[in-house]
């Protein structure tokens, strides 16, 4: 069972994600719908604001991110880069300004994730963790 | 159904599924009867800080508030700065009720009024302001729910049955996890009222085409006499101006004033009775429930004042008021000056939905937000519903199940009947919203001002150790007396009994709010005098020693006293009160196009954003110089569990008349209110 403290750092995460996610996501689909690069960037931005959040909630819980929150981050992502790549492959209708918004919030994602890492581990421990990983 | 419909019904699934879900976790949690009631006085300050906002502004900011300033124009919108007012209670009395909790283990207010005032008397009349604030207006509030799912789901939903569905999984989360489930679940509907209300003026901003155009198109309103009001006895649009300092009318339903109602008076008056809100019994459960005093500062002044002010000054107006030139106004359309036909006429013709509106024809074009907004308006919505039920359980509870019926009963059977009477009064709130909707209004109009009558009560249970038990219960009565018969309901209880009051509803445009508050004194400070001494007030010094002691004045701070009254009158005085007149046209009048308003925005709106940047100072400089909210730096004992004295007469039930004849007087109180208001 979780402690209180353990159940107020839940209720902080999906609180957080509980409003940047649903309007992070739909700027990003209205973006996309509207051919709106400012719109579906607001909704990357979102997204970003979302993980930097969760960051400060991990510091001030004196934790970090749970095994669950990375297997459901990763596939999250993972499921999203798909789709645009099927979208920019298959979908005839998919413009300029949906590529653009689709790259600029995946490398947005991207360089905060690694930022996170770098600032947290160090630059050599962030790689050595993977290879850690990765080894076992 | 439509897409929009689709997304409607997933997103409030998912925020049910939310609720239930915190529920549940709560429920875990719950062992003791001060688990269910006070969340074990645990809530942490940051769960405070999100869910007492989202308590204070709740579905009246969402709804309400939107609907009456595009109703009545910026003269309502002065209203906005209510972001300051209402926390302004919270700095005055939160710290002092949450030290007194802790110091003398106090569950209910009713628990503190009793102990501190040695009598019983006012512990049975915060339960009557408990129940008119929770039973009436919980029913206003969940028949506003249903209505906006029904509007968002294009009729495919009946309003009544989506009020039912929604009050249901509303009673699962509280009944089962208590003041902490309220608490949790009040996370995220803090931030989603936030979020919702800057998604509205956002949306605002860019169908008008940028703050220009909008303000080109004020300056056209202003120069024509369209709306509700006409023009004011200064010859401006009412829209657009404050109309006067007083009206000497004979109120609502028998003289309407001149250029509108919310003369600067009223603009007082409403702001009073606002402040009632966070006086009111179920904030003071609030309190007790903090684990520590951390959370009050923030949440008054950034939380509130700040982000909600900043929210409502600003994405408030431009979603109410720009809602006039985006095809709502069937007036301003006709004349030309619409900057867009996006709102259906029906928007204006039922301002009270306006937000519903608003977000339907969001949700045309992006279905994905009819769903998402309309949570955000639920949230809102179901932010004050769930902490009244939750309070309203435990003050029928502990305060006439325990003190009345049950005094030997233990946590198990506190806990059953905060569930039963939780239950109860929603049950009689659903009643109320889905077959009384008249006296839904009737009843719903006094939930605020009964709140801001328990002022005095706590400023003498905070501050003022010479306000006696005796002036502090007459003039309650008498504040709740006069409350009544300046509203509808007593009017309409006055022609039942054959009695045609001379007055209509809120006289002179002055809220009963107001109304109730000069007699309450009048008679409270004149009992007081009378029954001052004796050895009550050495009773009532003990608390004022420990207050004192723990939550006294540092040297500094009393030095700063003097400027701090001088501060907070000349805000009140300007922001809400007779000054704001000066506003109208003190950057340019109202008429005179935007090159000559010096701030290129109406007059009267430049006015309302100086004094909310000036409002939050004012807080900040109390909360904090003053350390009016801030943690005591010194240690008292704490833990104390209280046992309220034994009454006299032994517990009422025991004897089976007694049962008896309030299950008589109850029925025909019931059949009296539905013979009365069941039209």
């Amino acid at each position: 069972m979780l402690t209180i403290r353990q159940t107020e750092r839940r209720l902080a995460v999906v609180a957080l994600w509980g409003v940047a996610g649903p309007f992070g996501l739909g700027l990003i689909q209205s973006g996309l719908g509207r051919g709106s690069i400012a719109l579906g960037l607001l909704g990357f931005a979102l997204l970003v604001g979302g993980f930097v959040g969760q960051v400060i909630v991990n510091g001030l819980y004196g934790g970090g991110f749970s095994r669950g929150e990375i297997a459901f981050g990763f596939t999250a992502f993972g499921i999203a880069v798909l789709g645009f790549v099927l979208a920019w492959v298959f979908d005839p209708a998919f413009g300029t300004a949906d590529i653009v918004v689709g790259l600029s919030g995946f490398a947005a994602l991207i360089a905060c994730f690694l930022v996170y890492l770098i600032a947290k581990y160090g630059l050599k421990g962030s790689f050595s963790m993977f290879h850690r990983t990765g080894r076992h | 159904m439509s897409q929009g419909t689709v997304w409607l019904l997933a997103f409030v699934a998912a925020y049910l599924a939310y609720c239930l879900y915190w529920g549940a976790a709560s429920a875990r949690l719950v062992a003791t009867a001060n688990d269910f009631f006070l969340a074990d006085r645990g809530i942490s300050p940051w769960i405070f800080v999100l869910a007492a906002t989202a308590t204070s502004f709740s579905g009246w900011v969402f709804l309400g508030h939107t609907g009456l300033v595009f109703a009545d124009g910026f003269q309502f919108a002065q209203l906005s700065l209510c972001a300051v007012t209402i926390p302004l209670t919270g700095i005055v009395f939160l710290k002092r009720q949450w030290l007194l909790g802790r110091r003398y283990g106090y569950v209910t207010p009713g628990d503190m009024f009793a102990d501190y005032f040695g009598g019983e008397a006012m512990r049975l009349l915060v339960m009557l302001v408990a129940l008119v604030f929770s039973v009436p207006f919980v029913a206003m509030q969940l028949s506003a729910s249903g209505r906006l799912i029904a509007i968002l789901s294009d009729g495919t939903v009946d309003a009544v049955a989506a009020t039912w569905v929604l009050a249901a999984a509303l009673f699962l989360y509280v009944v089962v996890g208590g003041l902490r489930a309220v608490a949790y679940v009040g996370t995220l509907q803090g931030l989603l009222l936030a979020a919702g209300l800057t998604a509205l003026g956002l949306v605002a901003y860019g169908k008008l085409g940028g703050f220009a155009a909008f303000n080109d198109a004020l300056a056209a309103l202003g120069a024509t006499d369209i709306g509700p009001w006409g023009r004011t006895a200064q010859g401006y649009n009412g829209y657009l101006e404050i109309p006067g300092v007083i009206q000497f009318t004979r109120g609502l339903g028998l003289e309407a004033p001149v250029g509108g109602l919310w003369t600067a008076s009223m603009i007082l008056s409403y702001s009073l009775a606002l402040m009632g809100i966070q006086a009111a019994p179920a904030f003071t459960i609030w309190a007790f429930a903090c684990r520590s005093a951390k959370g009050f500062a923030p949440q008054q002044v950034w939380a509130s004042a700040a982000a909600v002010g900043l929210i409502l000054v600003f994405f408030g107006t431009l979603a109410a008021m720009g809602a006039h030139f985006l095809g709502a106004s069937a007036a301003v359309t006709e004349d030309g000056l619409a900057l867009a036909r996006w709102l259906p006429e029906a928007a204006g013709q039922d301002p009270a939905n306006l937000v519903a509106h608003f977000i339907r024809a969001i949700g045309a074009g992006d279905p994905w937000f009819n769903g998402l907004l309309a949570v955000c308006a639920l949230a809102a919505i179901q932010a004050m519903v769930a902490l009244n039920l939750s309070a309203a359980g435990t003050i029928l509870s502990r305060d006439l199940c325990q003190r009345y019926l049950d005094p030997a009963a233990g946590d198990r059977e506190l806990k059953l009947y905060g569930r039963i009477s939780l239950g109860l009064v929603l049950l009689a709130a659903l009643l109320v919203a889905s077959f009384l909707p008249a006296t839904e209004g009737e009843l719903g109009a006094l939930a605020l001002s009964f709140g801001f009558q328990l002022w005095p009560a706590l400023a003498a249970v905070c501050w003022l150790p010479w306000l006696t038990r005796q002036g502090v219960v007459m003039g309650l009565v008498a504040g709740l007396l006069a409350v009544v018969f300046t509203e509808p309901f007593g009017q309409s209880v006055a022609a039942f009994l054959g009695f045609h009051l001379p007055w209509g509803r809120w006289p002179w445009t002055i809220h009963s709010a107001a109304w109730g508050m000069f007699f309450n004194l009048l008679a409270c400070l004149t009992v007081s005098v009378l029954t001052r001494g004796g050895s009550e007030r050495a009773r009532r010094g003990r608390f004022h020693a420990f207050l004192a002691a723990a939550a006294g004045p540092t040297a500094q701070q009393r030095l700063l006293r003097p400027a701090a009254w001088v501060i907070v009158l000349a805000w009140l005085f300007f922001a809400v009160g007779p000054g704001a007149v000066f506003g109208n046209d003190a950057f340019g009048a109202p008429n005179a196009g935007v090159k000559a308003w010096v701030l290129g925005v109406p007059s009267i709106w430049a006015w309302q954003i100086l004094w909310w940047a000036l409002g939050v100072l004012v807080l900040w400089f109390l909360a904090y110089r003053m350390g009016l909210s801030t943690a005591p730096s010194g240690s008292f004992e704490t833990g104390a569990v209280h046992e309220p004295p034994p009454l006299k007469a032994g517990a009422p039930s025991a004897d089976w008349r007694n049962w008896f004849w309030a299950a008589v007087v109850a029925l025909a109180l019931l059949s009296a209110l539905h013979w009365m208001f069941g039209r």
